[in-house]
């Protein structure tokens, strides 16, 4: 009888042992959040993953960094060994092979470009350098008004499209083109992580990708919890999003790389119909929709279509709504933006 | 209480050192896991750690950014970043930071601060999973 219970105490002892030790080997449990964080397209971007053993959840958000910094180096039109930068470099007119990656995302593009008459352009990389709100240190004062009627001028003699696609090949019109995806690429490089992550078997995560954002699933039931900045106060939030599922979140607003010059804000958010800083009525326009390069342009779009015609252009896409801030601060929170005022 | 005396009677001391032992690493593993104070500050440039500061001993160290220098300081458990010639100052404007999971970031530098030692508590960045900027 007391064999048996020894037996039966060998036993437990075993587990135990066995168990403390797997904790320790393993790392903390699944049950929190793991999180990372990398310098990529410019910005801090941060993966949470939660509900994962640390064992998995590492290479997991390691392989979604990975293709992240491989969409950059193949979209950034400033990695001068980019297929954008190459295509960028090219002589105007002239037809240049397209890879099939880019080809469709530029398609996707170029679809919201036409749907928006124009507002989102992908096609603004010569004003962007123009205006230079990528450069370090950025500018404190706007550009020659003589170079911008310069680049009007050059924009309004284009005949046909300013980009044109066919057959894998790509054609840009004159020295008004030049190809930015700034609008877009990062969104599709948070979507293409985030399909990476599912692949690596993470199904609750949270990507943010300074401030383009997905999110999957919840945090054991309880759902992510975001904020939505104050336009003109850096260290307040005008809204909180408590979000589960699949969604994807973006924001453009004229605080994020702008100069006051005599008195007038000029922002980032370039208008391609004025070459100038897009001047809507708006602050800031955040979208929420199914992914992320949907709701990266949309919000772009959005702001520099402002407030009629960009609600518009929102009802093409059922699927995704939005929250305007105005100038005066007021706001506009279309049927299905998931979003409270702060406590 | 017959189980746990069943137990004792059955079992030798060595045996019970071992499970009291087991008993009290879950324990403390599962205290940990459910919120845990950063230990370490982990300092990048360009992606690639630089620097490993131990958060329980106040420092200060100059390192060689894009721009120019830039300090980490170490200080009460909390780590920040002063910039010298950042043309933002976004990364010093962060202020201290503690908590597992945090990061400051100065872009034009390729300088990240992360802590790091344990599984990140519900909302730590300010209260919020993330913020949309």
């Amino acid at each position: 009888m007391i064999d048996r219970k020894r037996l039966i105490i060998a036993g437990i002892v075993a587990a135990l042992f066995i168990v403390a030790l797997a904790r320790t080997l393993i790392g903390p449990s699944p049950r929190g959040i793991q999180t990372d964080t990398r310098l990529l397209m410019g910005t801090l971007v941060t993966i949470s993953v939660w509900g994962v053993e640390k064992g998995r959840a590492q290479p997991a958000m390691n392989a979604a960094f990975e293709e992240m910094a491989r969409i950059e180096a193949r979209m950034s039109r400033f990695v001068a060994t980019s297929e954008v930068a190459s295509l960028n470099a090219a002589e105007r007119g002239t037809w240049q092979p397209l890879s099939e990656e880019l080809e469709r995302v530029m398609t996707l593009g170029m679809e919201i470009d036409g749907l928006s008459g124009g507002a989102f352009d992908i096609g603004l990389g010569p004003l962007s350098d123009l205006w230079g709100f990528s450069r370090e240190p950025p500018p404190e004062t706007p550009p020659e008004p003589r170079d911008i009627r310069k680049w009007l001028e050059f924009r309004s003699a284009r005949t046909g499209p300013g980009i044109e696609i066919s057959e894998h090949r790509l054609r840009l019109a004159n020295a008004s083109v030049g190809l930015d995806l700034g609008g877009i690429a990062k969104g599709y490089a948070v979507d293409r992580a985030m399909e990476i992550l599912e692949r690596e078997g993470v199904a609750h995560a949270l990507i943010n990708a300074g401030g383009d954002m997905r999110i999957a699933g919840s945090k054991g039931g309880k759902p992510w919890h975001i904020g939505l900045r104050d336009p003109r106060q850096a260290d307040g939030v005008v809204a909180v999003m408590d979000l589960k599922g699949s969604v994807a979140i973006s924001t453009s607003g004229d605080y994020e790389r702008f100069f006051i010059h005599q008195g007038v804000r000029h922002h980032h958010i370039l208008d391609p119909a004025t070459g100038h800083s897009a001047r809507s009525g708006l602050m800031s326009v955040s979208i929420q929709a199914p992914g992320s390069f949907l709701a990266d342009a949309l919000s772009t779009a959005l702001f520099v279509l402002g407030e009629t015609k960009g609600l518009a252009l929102l009802e093409k896409f059922p699927n995704s709504a939005a929250l305007l801030i105005r100038e005066d601060g007021s706001r506009i929170q279309t049927p299905g933006f998931i979003a409270v005022a702060p406590p | 209480m017959r189980p746990l005396a069943l137990l004792l009677r059955a079992s030798t001391p060595a045996d019970r050192w071992l499970m009291g032992g087991s008993a009290v690493a879950i324990l403390t593993g599962a205290l940990f896991s459910v919120t845990t104070p950063g230990k370490i500050a982990m300092v990048s440039r360009d992606n690639r750690p630089i620097l490993r500061l131990a958060l329980d001993r106040d420092s200060q160290h100059e390192v060689a950014g894009r721009l120019g220098p830039v300090v980490v300081q170490v200080e009460g458990g909390r780590v920040r970043l002063l910039e010298h010639r950042s043309p933002r100052m976004i990364g010093t404007r962060v202020g201290w930071i503690q908590g597992a999971g945090r990061a400051i970031a100065c872009v034009p530098c390729g300088i990240v601060i992360r802590v790091e030692g344990g599984e990140r508590s519900d909302g730590d960045a300010g209260g919020f999973d993330a913020v949309s900027e």
